[in-house]
């Protein structure tokens, strides 16, 4: 997506050369961001803080890694703080109701507003620690291969495994709880 | 029967968060940007001073340890019973071998003076004694 120029220009203090960054990398970083932390404001808060990193860090960045794992590194040990200073992530009455209608939609191609997302993600991962929600967002929700998982995380193979399979167990027992059998 | 969870999750993959005013995060964060020139890429750790005070120290640790090592590995010159022997060996000598009892004396004050060891041969001669 961005090239080593534009990089290059970025680590001699080109701030437009680092917009171009922040225009190709933004709606990645509040993806991930929306997904983990599941509300809106921190998640753009979190997207800016990654990008200010991003900007005091790139005359430290290694040319020969992938740029967009360097940023996923970044952007996903910002959320992992937040979650962590922040806590549970209890859903709301009306964001379990939400996920009802959801899970028995029979139109799935619908398209979700962010609001809707967040509260399907917020009841489903209500008991997940953050370790098992960043796991989890990065390989079911951001389809992420275990590989770039361990990469961006700095588990080993096993901790990604056992974490996905904790998160996994948790979610199908929440699953059960709200009446989801199968 | 598809699963519920791979269900759930397999449409929530397909769904991508909007961001709507994406323009206006670009500009929030550009106009957030601190100096580059003020946060150079490799930080200094701290002043210079502390580096080598920490450098010294780490350098008297290990010649401390190194000397410790050396110094209970050694074996004493005489062990306590040895040492002893010599000792009272040499007593009867004083008394037998001088002129006169003031001379007899005063041979056997300097002979002790010279013969007072150090805190630490002591304990070495003790420690290898015990463990031999």
């Amino acid at each position: 997506m961005i090239d080593e120029q534009i990089i290059q220009q970025c680590q001699n203090g080109d701030q437009q050369a680092f917009r171009k960054i922040v225009q190709g990398y933004q709606r990645l970083v509040f993806s991930i961001a929306l997904r983990m932390l599941c509300d809106e404001d921190n998640a753009k808060d979190a997207t800016q803080a990654t990008f200010i990193k991003v900007w005091q860090n790139i005359r430290s960045y290694d040319i020969r890694y992938k740029f967009q794992t360097w940023i996923y590194t970044i952007a996903v040990r910002i959320c992992l703080d937040e979650l962590k200073k922040s806590n549970r992530l209890d859903p709301m009455p009306e964001d379990e109701s939400y996920f009802k209608e959801y899970a028995d939609d029979v139109s799935p191609e619908r398209k979700l507003e962010n609001s809707e997302m967040v509260s399907v993600i917020k009841t489903l991962t209500n008991n997940l620690s953050p370790k098992q929600r960043m796991v989890f967002t990065l390989i079911y929700l951001e389809n992420l291969e275990s590989s770039e998982v361990q990469q961006i995380t700095g588990m080993t193979a096993d901790q990604v495994k056992s974490n996905l399979s904790i998160a996994k167990k948790q979610i199908k027992e929440q699953l059960k709880q709200l009446g989801y059998d199968r | 029967m598809t699963d519920k969870f791979d269900d759930i999750i397999l449409r929530l993959q397909a769904q991508q968060p909007s961001l709507d005013n994406a323009d206006e995060l670009t500009d929030m964060i550009m106009a957030s940007l601190p100096d580059q020139q003020l946060t150079p890429a490799i930080a200094p750790k701290g002043p210079r001073v502390l580096y080598i005070i920490r450098n010294i120290s780490s350098a008297a640790a290990m010649f401390l340890i190194a000397l410790f090592i050396w110094q209970y590995n050694e074996v004493p010159e005489l062990t306590p019973s040895e040492f002893s022997q010599t000792d009272s060996n040499s007593d009867q000598t004083f008394f037998c071998d001088g002129a006169d009892r003031k001379e007899c004396i005063n041979k056997y004050i300097e002979t002790r003076r010279s013969a007072k060891h150090s805190l630490i041969e002591q304990l070495k001669r003790v420690h290898y004694e015990n463990n031999q």
